[in-house]
């Protein structure tokens, strides 16, 4: 008896085993892929469908069959912009609300991104353009919700590099909103010089005037306009003169304002070109 | 520490001259009248046993007169007993007829025990994470109280708790060792025996306060399995079963030696359960059981069994969820902790857990009056579950409120947003190529990398899955000693000792395709900006990036010492039994902080204050037997509990804070009783009222609106439990018997309570002992009201089959105590919106059915050549759970802890819940040889 023992006992030694999970699952390409999508407009296009003379505040529902391409030139990781990111494509840059955070894990800086704008709303909004979701009760725009960003938006290979628009500030026009663009040659207003960028105890934004120098005095101005969220809200403007690489974010009361993305595109070290 | 002199009782031996006889009888199998030999006989409440003959008689000498009940235990055998009364210098027992067991029908402990330990208590990372618990019922052997058997095989699917008693409430031993775990609620590990009852038949539960000879018991009673090599008959059992519950297959096979030459004896069990996939979505099981035990008898008096046991097992895990997500995704239940990789089914919750256990046991009886049991227990190991990490992402599971279409506000989008959820399986679930998309190109600048002072730019993941892991080391020292002064007076005493240290920490599992994971704790900057201390989860090891194997997040020990010494005299006579009993323990433990914490920096590494805490119980009670058939109890009993390590520390994760205004819990508790004993009838009432106040809790989750653990600490917990239950088994005609099992009680708490409500990223005091109104709210989870009513028919062929159908009512969901504060409806006028922040939600009731059936097949009749004495059956159970396929019996419902402070509104977190599994079956073929 006792053989038939440790014969069914090493017969149970014999297990079924479940199927293992592979333990070194490497996940999709690094640098991922463009999916076969060929976008059909543009930037440009989808602003032009919005009639030029009617007031500050419009929006236009996208009805049509429409896909365009761009890539991310803002995001929101520094907390300087915050359920946005800034797309700009070969004829333009726009401002695309997401309802959403961490939105710089999928959508960084220079990911391309292949977006189906049919039923989102083109807008222009206290004279910036945005691709909207939906429009509030009151009259704000809402972003995609979350829940919908892979039905709008397919995303292709990331680190996509965008070439800045190199200008100088008499240059800047509503062309240029949402664009990534250089200036070389600005320095910050003496007022606005080693200050803070932001209030980051008092969470509130802050602008920080810039100037162009035209012959060695004061020349046109533009502003740093940055949320008290930013994590560099701390960090002192420099005092120098030097190259500028930003975001545009259009005019506010006529004034243009910059969005910073990272203080290290704030090249601001040389000497001072006007007081 | 205080000397307390131990005073009970002087007992005044008295002695009696007492007339005494001779008690003989047979012992047959009920269906087949066969005899049955090496059962063995036991007078109750005497040293008095002998075993059946090869004939299946038995004769006892020299019992006193008097009124006693006999126990007849047989491996293969249900336990019997019938009363007995001796009055004359020979009884004649007559023939007892024995059932087989229903036992090969294995009612699988539940593995995910740790929400079903703590019933009333919350899980530590309540972030969107509750665990449906258990779906099937408690541990299998033959109950012979009818109440028992029901509610332990039957009512568990509904998360019936006997009394409304939590797991700290029922001692168990095995082999003679305390399992209560004290750093984990006081309940006992069942996860860590899972699969092996068939080494543990001989099991006796008594429940209540009445006294058992092997425990001073807790208030719902005790709960003694024995599973020494020596104890058990000699046989094989080998089966196989196949079901669609948490396993599909299941291999086991048991061996026993029984009393060998030489005085050995030896025990092993070896249990397998796989499933690719279990009753619900992305759940599985691979389990693997052993035991093994050797018994060496010294001469006649005295055996040493040495025994070893471990269940290594892994587990996929269900998460409970919101209503909207289980009427969206079309099933109650949609688990939304797994996505596809490849194809691939991946569950990121999963549990790992392997404690094995070593006990050395030596019962010497000393001579025919006193008996001495010296046990000593090590056991180790780690349990492991796992779960989704991340830093600086927005929270992955797709049932997050924020990523839910509810969240949506524009009507067309939230439509399409519903379309997309109950169509797309793939947004449902957790989408892994999503997040080894985000994390490989993950990249931070990361200042003073590792504590270097460098700066770095590192592929840090932003998912992980990371394991929380608890690492235990447990050392338990326990002695019985029993001794019997006369025939009427008995002494039962106890001393138990046992050490723990746990450490908990977290581990990282797998990077999920990134290079490192940094260990900070990006919130706390919120409130400190600038302030880079903060940030770290350890100032030991800043801005540590740890990869997989490392700890991170918090890493402490909790050790525990407890020791404890119970005394219990029992008195028989011919009509009362009564009896007292005393326990004194000590509880003494502290945490040790291995990681510093930036925001606790001075309260978080090293030793905290030592907690001691002392506790003693009495009970007494008596039992006045009418006759042979009938008796009437009543017991009470005073106890002091301490309260539990995790509910003494406030975050334990952080520091060594410990909570203010702790308290020795009161437990009063009564209960009366009548048990009917005859050969045809079973029955039992049972009366309890059980009040236990000054209990304390703490709660905590993460709010992800304020970006921090939120801790509440709940003191001056009463609780009062009050009914009664009853279970009567009558054998009709034949075959055929019927039983009806009632349970109704209201479990509620008797008063308000006091909350401390603490923020851990700003240190900040939210509340400090603001009144939660909780008055008449009710015990959660767990049905009030339980009727059950089975039909069994047992063939002279050896088949049966039996029904039941069971009803449930009186069930509530768990509540969030902020939502009960003067706070919490500040503003707000009595009325709709009041009511539904205020209420308590009721669940629906419930009903089930199950079925069982079962064919034995004696192999030695039909195959004549079997020779020698052995016995050889193929034996076949079916068992069917909810036989209708209901899917609509909610077995689980828990508000959410946080609340919608802004606008009020109760629909923003809505409450999880948990659904019972439709029809399940199981089907065994077992071959067995004894």
């Amino acid at each position: 008896m006792k053989k038939y023992v440790f014969s069914f006992l090493s017969l149970l030694l014999v297990s079924g085993m479940s199927s293992c999970i592979k333990e070194h699952y490497t996940g999709p390409p690094a640098g991922g892929t463009d999916p076969n999508l060929t976008p059909n407009t543009t930037i440009a296009a989808l602003k032009a469908m919005l009639p030029s003379g009617g007031g500050a505040n419009f929006n236009l529902l996208i009805t049509q069959n429409l896909m365009i391409e761009a890539v991310v030139v803002a995001d929101d990781q520094s907390g300087n912009l915050y359920k946005s990111v800034a797309i700009e494509d070969s004829t333009g840059g726009i401002n695309l609300l997401l309802d959403g955070t961490y939105l710089y894990t999928k959508y960084p800086v220079g990911r391309r991104l292949f977006i189906n704008v049919t039923n989102l709303l083109i807008c222009r909004y206290n004279g910036l353009y945005e691709l909207a979701g939906y429009i509030q009760p009151g009259g704000k725009l809402g972003g995609i919700p979350s829940p919908l960003f892979s039905q709008y938006i397919t995303a292709g290979k990331w680190g996509q590099y965008m070439a800045p628009k190199v200008i100088n500030v008499a240059q800047l026009s509503d062309a240029y909103q949402f664009e990534l663009v250089q200036f070389n040659n600005v320095q910050f207003i003496s007022g606005d010089m080693a200050q803070p960028y932001a209030d980051s105890y008092g969470l509130k934004s802050v602008s920080r005037t810039l100037e162009n120098c035209f012959n060695g005095i004061d020349g046109q101005t533009m502003v740093a306009y940055t949320s008290g969220y930013a994590n560099f809200a701390n960090v002192l403007t420099p005092s120098g003169n030097g190259t500028l690489l930003a975001v545009f974010d259009g005019y506010y009361n006529g004034t243009p304002q910059l969005l910073v993305r990272d203080t290290s595109e704030v090249n601001l070290y040389g000497p001072r070109l006007c007081p | 520490m205080k000397n307390i002199l131990l005073v009970f009782f002087s007992i005044i031996a008295i002695q009696l001259f007492a007339q005494s006889g001779n008690v003989k009888g047979q012992v047959n199998d009920e269906l087949s009248q066969k005899p049955v030999s090496g059962a063995v006989i036991n007078v109750v409440g005497t040293n008095l046993t002998t075993t059946t003959d090869a004939a299946g008689s038995f004769a006892i000498e020299n019992v006193p007169y008097g009124k006693y009940t006999i126990e007849i235990k047989e491996g293969d055998h249900q336990s019997y007993t019938q009363p007995l009364e001796v009055k004359s210098a020979e009884t004649i027992v007559g023939s007892v007829g024995l059932h087989i067991h229903d036992s090969e029908i294995e009612k699988e402990v539940d593995l995910q025990k740790e929400l079903d330990e703590n019933p009333q208590t919350s899980t530590l990372s309540e972030n969107n994470l509750e665990e449906i618990g258990s779906q099937s019922t408690s541990a299998a052997v033959g109950f012979s109280d009818p109440f028992i058997s029901t509610a332990s095989y039957v009512f568990g699917a509904s998360r019936f708790a006997i009394r409304g008693g939590t797991s700290d409430q029922l001692v168990t031993n095995i082999n003679g060792i305390p399992m209560n775990d004290p750093q984990y609620y006081g309940g006992a590990p069942q996860g860590s025996w899972s699969g092996l009852y068939q080494v543990f038949r001989d099991r006796s539960i008594t429940l209540g306060l009445s006294p058992n000879e092997n425990s001073f018991g807790g208030i719902l009673g005790s709960d003694i399995l024995d599973g020494r090599a020596s104890v058990q008959r000699e046989g094989l059992s080998v089966s196989y079963s196949h079901a669609n519950r948490l396993f599909s297959n299941r291999l086991m096979a048991t061996y026993a030696s029984g009393m060998m030459k030489g005085g050995w004896a030896v025990v092993a069990s070896l249990v397998g359960r796989w499933s690719q996939e279990g009753y619900v979505p992305g759940t599985f099981q691979e389990g693997y059981s052993y035991y093994f035990s050797v018994d060496k008898k010294f001469g006649n008096n005295n055996t040493l069994s040495f025994s070893t046991y471990g269940t290594p097992t892994r587990t996929g895990r269900a998460l409970a969820t919101t209503m909207e997500a289980y009427d969206l995704a079309g099933s109650h239940y949609y688990n939304p902790g797994w996505g596809y990789q490849n194809g691939v089914v991946r569950n990121a919750y999963v549990t790992n857990n392997f404690r094995p256990s070593f006990i050395l046991n030596d019962e010497w009886k000393i001579n025919e009056k006193s008996n001495l049991i010296l046990a000593a227990q090590f056991a180790f190991g780690k349990l492991k579950s796992s779960g989704l990490d991340w830093n600086s992402a927005q929270d992955p599971l797709p049932d997050y409120y924020k990523n839910m279409p509810s969240y949506v506000q524009d009507t067309l989008l939230k439509d399409a947003a519903q379309r997309k959820f109950s169509t797309n399986v793939n947004s449902r679930q957790i989408n892994w190529d999503n997040l080894y998309d985000i994390n490989i190109h993950a990249s931070d600048s990361i200042a003073n990398v590792n504590g270097s002072g460098q700066n770095q730019r590192v592929n840090d993941s932003r998912y992980i899955i990371g394991d929380r892991v608890r690492d235990q080391k447990l050392f338990t020292f326990n002695t019985i000693y029993n001794t019997s002064f006369n025939s009427h007076i008995k002494l039962s005493t106890g001393l138990t000792y046992q050490f723990e240290r746990v450490e908990n920490y977290k581990q990282v599992e797998d990077l999920l395709g990134g290079s490192y994971y940094l260990d900070v704790n990006t919130y706390a900057q919120l409130s400190y900006p600038g302030n880079d201390t903060v940030l770290q989860n350890n100032l030991k090891n800043p801005n540590h990036l740890v990869t997989v194997g490392d700890k991170y997040n918090y890493d402490y020990i909790n050790t525990s010492h407890r020791g404890l010494l119970w005394v219990q005299p029992q008195f028989h006579y011919k009509h009362l039994d009564f009896f007292v009993g005393g326990e004194l323990s000590f509880t003494s433990f502290w945490r040790n902080g291995l990681f510093q914490d930036g925001l606790y920096p001075t309260s978080s590494l090293g030793r905290s204050a030592m907690q001691n805490f002392i506790d003693y119980a009495f009970k007494a009670g008596l039992k006045y037997k009418f006759n042979a058939n009938s008796s009437i109890y009543a017991n009470v009993g005073y106890s002091t509990q301490a309260p539990y390590i995790d509910d003494v520390f406030m975050s334990p994760d952080t520091r060594n804070q410990v909570v203010s205004g702790l308290k020795n819990a009161q437990i009063f508790s009564a209960e009366a009783g009548y048990i009917y004993r005859s050969s045809r009838i079973k029955a039992r009432a049972t009366l309890f009222y059980t009040q236990i106040n000054n209990q304390t809790r703490t709660l905590r989750f993460y709010d992800d609106n304020l970006y921090t653990t939120v801790n509440y600490s709940i003191t001056g917990i009463n609780t009062q439990r009050i009914g009664g239950e009853g279970a009567i088994d009558i054998k009709i005609y034949k075959g055929f018997s019927a039983r009806v099992v009632a349970s109704l009680a209201r479990y509620i708490y008797s008063s308000n309570q006091s909350a401390t409500i603490t923020e851990d990223n700003t240190s900040a005091v939210v509340a400090n002992n603001e009144t939660v109104y909780v008055k008449d709210f009710n015990l959660a989870n767990t049905p009030q009201m339980a009727y059950s009513f089975g039909l069994s028919y047992h063939s002279p062929q050896f088949w049966y089959v039996s029904v039941n159908f069971n009803y449930f009512d009186w069930m509530w969901a768990g509540f969030n105590p902020d939502r009960r504060t003067t706070n919490a409806v500040a503003g707000l006028d009595p009325g709709a919106n009041w009511n539904q922040i205020v209420d308590q939600q009721r669940l629906p009731s419930q009903y089930t059915m199950n079925l069982l059936a079962g064919y034995s097949w004696r192999l030695n009749n039909d195959f004549k050549s079997i020779k020698g004495s052995h016995k050889y059956y193929l034996k076949f159970n079916l068992s069917v759970n909810n036989l209708t396929n209901n899917t609509n019996n909610i077995i689980y419902g828990q508000e959410q802890l946080r609340f919608d402070y802004n606008n009020k509104n109760v629909n923003t977190y809505p409450p999880k819940y948990g659904y019972m599994y439709g029809a399940t079956y199981m089907l065994t073929v077992a071959f067995l040889m004894n």
